[in-house]
């Protein structure tokens, strides 16, 4: 951690000296506020503004977490602002780990929603889930998270099939000058941020920043104690961005982690290890303290240029490094990825965007006795085509989009994912969209080719404990899905707005973990693809404004679930849980009230339905439970907040998820802590 | 410290990486007069333009700065701070970023009404009529519902359009110069 944090600092510092440098060397050229006012007006903008006016207009499910949103809901990590959104089941196994999924599917390794944070993958390709502790940016410094539930295959690609997350942060230029936020309390043991912003040149403004938090340990209700599960992450990182000519901008930026997490599990000892003996005949080692030490770090460019013609060209490159280590692995990733995009009116009434991208993947594990990937190192490679054009079939009134994005990866080979939608602008008031997608999400390197110990079991003397494992299968092929969705925006008064999506997705091939026997009839499970469902459900979002200084938000999700195995599935038997861990019902009410000029009160209250089954093998259930969050926030001055903030403060403690089987269940913790902001 | 190896050297690589791209940033050339700017950038600007076209009430100087009043979401961040370190008439500029339209006072001489406060817009228009307060916004029809300068955005460039009568009224006199460049419309009657 030290390295790292010296690291960071020093880099931090290099790059505020440059800033500074830079800052000094540009005040002797001309500033846009002494240009005249005619030349003001002949300036083109090439923002891409007026993203609310289109959200209205997007034929597909979409909730925008805002700013002032994240900043209102007093939340100090990334997963946790993802409970902003209705139809997000954010649900949290300990205190470092989340399952986080849209439209049901959820576990530990949830692996159908896509999370990009500007522009970069951010999901693992061994478990084609996101590793949700790893995640996370200057809060401060978010513009906005789009949250796209249903599919979004065709734009963004495989494993968007039941939503996709966009985390984009803002633009170096709008992030000038100092930023303190630092916090304190019983669970949040203590957190700061730490952002500078300066103009490196004429056009050119950079920011760097650093995040540090410390978390304590949850509790474990079997134990009646500590989880063990305390963390502490830090994290640093810029970003540049250049409106360099008239038609062109770019954007340099980079991020670097390090976070060292701890964790109460039960492991598997090596029955073939003399010394395990202690451990016979169960073979399971209780309570040990093991620790995930995680980190990363990636550096992505973008280069955007715009024709006069009103088309426009996106280039894009990133690589990312990432390294995690636990008892029962170590998986180290380097991702290399190329994107393109084109963006044109061939002929009126046509928007025409297509594109390509290329990435590269290389992995490396260090197997145990009780996980092992094999080969144990890896190249993988993957590059796709998109095209989408948006028609209007009458203008300012219907829309269809029309779409296809081909996907080529070595496991499955091709893969093409379709996407229709229309969009009625019935009124200024009243837009209507529907839409028909095919999605698939392909396999992970762990249905593929892991050997994980499923299950140790003791066998009359002289006989050796039975060793079950679990294996990766060379067969598994994609999950695919087909989805149907019909959705309404009202907005009958100026204060009140209404978004309302229904779906109905039919799924086939889904994951499915097969009991078999080999040749000595000693059982084993492979993973399989003989389960076939579908899930209907609805969500709502409701904001209304009935005072100036008064907002309300409402938020609603309902989800059911329905699967059968198909005729394949194996005669000895077969563990589906997938769909089990999303609860039928949830509710969210958010009041945002300004009390005066510098004084804001904020509550939430949500409710969350009992899960049927959550954890893949545990299946254990989790009652319903309610929360209640509150933030107080009085700014004394322009430049200075200090907030008192509790959340889950109904109870002590409550569980709202069981991760994998080796995990034990874990009770998150009534949390208060006081933050203090400071522009400077 | 001991497993600090592989990550490590990528890390260290990494990071020498991003200061040698921070560095190849300097020495860039500045570029042509006409750049590209953000769209906030440009609007902070034009606030600021727009003072020079802008004749207030002589009574109401009083206080001795200049202040441009943010009312709602502020869209602009960092773009504006950058005003404070200009004058308006010899009187430095002051910004203060308002949650509420009731805390709109005299040291307010320019008021920007956000977007967000698009619900209340009659409201708080209402409120302000007749005081000599320049009331400038960006949502779509904002000088027909009685704003005085709507920013309104062409397929790439930003236009003006005015509401002279509601100006006139509060006071304040436009300059010909800036009439000519902006479109002329009136309150629309509800």
């Amino acid at each position: 951690m030290k390295n790292m944090l010296k690291t960071i600092v020093r880099t931090a510092l290099a790059a505020l000296l440059l800033a500074s440098a830079g800052g000094a060397w540009a005040q002797g050229k001309e500033d846009i506020l002494d240009l005249p006012l005619e030349d003001l007006l002949s300036l083109e903008v090439t923002s891409a503004a007026r993203k609310e006016q289109r959200l209205k207009e997007t034929a597909a499910s979409v909730f925008v977490i805002t700013r002032e949103d994240i900043r209102r809901s007093g939340v100090t990590r990334i997963p946790e602002a993802l409970r902003l959104a209705p139809g997000v089941q954010v649900s949290r196994i300990d205190a470092n780990k989340w399952a986080i999924s849209t439209r049901g599917f959820n576990n530990q390794f949830a692996n159908m929603l896509l999370v990009m944070i500007d522009g970069r993958t951010v999901y693992s390709p061994t478990i084609s889930g996101v590793y949700w502790d790893a995640q996370d940016t200057m809060l401060e410094d978010i513009d906005r998270i789009e949250v796209i539930r249903g599919p979004g295959a065709t734009l963004w690609g495989a494993n968007a099939v039941n939503g996709v997350i966009n985390i984009i942060t803002r633009n170096a230029a709008e992030t000038q000058g100092g930023l303190l936020v630092a916090g304190a309390g019983n669970e949040e043991s203590g957190y700061g941020s730490l952002r500078y912003g300066g103009q490196l040149a004429t056009n050119v403004a950079g920011r760097v920043y650093l995040k540090y938090n410390d978390n304590d340990a949850f509790w474990n209700p079997k134990i009646k104690s500590d989880a063990g599960d305390q963390w502490q992450s830090l994290r640093g990182g810029f970003r540049v961005d250049s409106d360099a000519t008239d038609r062109d901008s770019w954007t340099l930026q980079g991020d670097a982690y390090r976070s060292d997490e701890h964790q109460l599990a039960n492991y598997w000892a090596d029955p073939g290890d003399p010394a395990s003996a202690p451990y016979a005949p169960w073979y399971v080692i209780p309570l040990v303290d093991d620790s995930v030490d995680s980190r990363g770090w990636n550096l992505l460019g973008r280069w955007e240029h715009s024709f006069t013609s009103g088309s426009a060209l996106t280039l894009q490159a990133y690589v990312d490094h990432t390294r995690r280590a636990e008892a029962f692995s170590t998986q180290v990733h380097d991702t290399l990825d190329l994107d393109f995009q084109h963006r044109f009116q061939p002929l009126k009434g046509h928007d025409l965007v297509w594109g390509f991208n290329l990435r590269y993947i290389r992995d490396d594990f260090e197997n145990t006795f009780m996980a092992s990937i094999i080969p144990d190192h890896q190249d993988f490679s993957l590059y796709s085509l998109f095209v989408q054009d948006e028609i209007d079939l009458m203008p300012d009134r219907l829309r269809l989009v029309l779409g296809s994005k081909f996907e080529h990866n070595e496991y499955t080979g091709l893969e093409v994912q379709p996407t229709a939608r229309l969009l009625w602008l019935a009124n200024e008031r009243t837009t209507v969209w529907t839409s028909v997608s095919r999605a698939v999400r392909t396999p992970s390197r762990a249905e593929r080719s892991a050997a994980i110990v499923f299950l140790i079991q003791p066998m009359p003397d002289p006989y050796p404990p039975l060793l079950v494992y679990g294996y990766g299968n060379d067969d598994f092929h994609s999950e695919e899905l087909l989805a149907y969705e019909l959705g309404l925006r009202y907005q009958p008064r100026d204060n009140l707005s209404l978004d309302l999506s229904l779906y109905y997705h039919d799924y086939d091939e889904l994951e499915t973990l097969e009991v078999h026997g080999d040749a000595a009839g000693i059982p084993y499970l492979a993973f399989d693809n003989n389960l076939l469902a579908d899930s209907q459900g609805a969500e709502l979002s409701v904001d209304w404004q009935p005072l100036e200084w008064w907002r309300l938000q409402l938020g609603y999700s309902y989800y059911r679930f329905s699967s059968s195995l198909s005729a394949s599935s194996s005669p000895l038997g077969a563990i589906a849980p997938n769909g089990l861990a999303t609860p039928g019902h949830q509710y969210s009410l958010r009041s945002l009230m300004d009390l005066g000029s510098d004084l804001s009160l904020d509550l939430w209250l949500y409710h969350m339905g009992a899960i049927e089954q959550s954890g893949y093998l545990s299946g254990q259930p989790v009652p319903a439970y309610t929360g209640f969050n509150l933030r107080l926030a009085w700014r004394p001055r322009e430049n200075l907040e200090l907030s008192l903030i509790g959340r889950d403060l109904l109870d002590d403690h409550h569980l709202e998820f069981v991760g994998e089987s080796y995990l034990m269940p874990t009770e998150i913790e009534r949390s208060i802590y006081a933050q203090v902001r400071l522009d400077f | 410290m001991s497993s600090f190896s592989l990550g490590g050297k990528y890390l260290r690589k990494g990071m020498r990486r991003l200061l040698l791209a921070l560095l190849l940033l300097l020495p860039m050339e500045p570029p042509p007069a006409m750049a590209v700017s953000s769209e906030y950038k440009l609007k902070a600007a034009l606030i600021y333009k727009l003072t020079r076209f802008v004749e207030w009430p002589r009574e109401n100087r009083t206080g001795g700065s200049f202040g441009i009043c943010i009312l709602g979401r502020d869209d602009f961040g960092s773009a504006l701070d950058a005003l404070e370190s200009r004058k308006v008439d010899g009187l430095p500029i002051r910004i203060r970023r308002l949650v509420q339209s009731d805390a709109v006072d005299s040291s307010c001489q320019i008021l920007f009404v956000s977007e967000s406060k698009r619900p209340f817009l009659h409201s708080i228009l209402a409120s302000l009529k007749g005081r000599p307060i320049l009331t400038i916004g960006d949502l779509d029809g904002f000088a027909e519902k009685g704003g005085m300068i709507e920013f309104v955005r062409g397929r790439q460039r930003i236009g003006f359009r005015i509401n002279l009568q509601q100006a006139d009224r509060a006071g304040l006199k436009i300059a010909a110069p800036l009439l000519e460049l902006s479109t002329i419309v009136e309150t629309e009657r509800t």
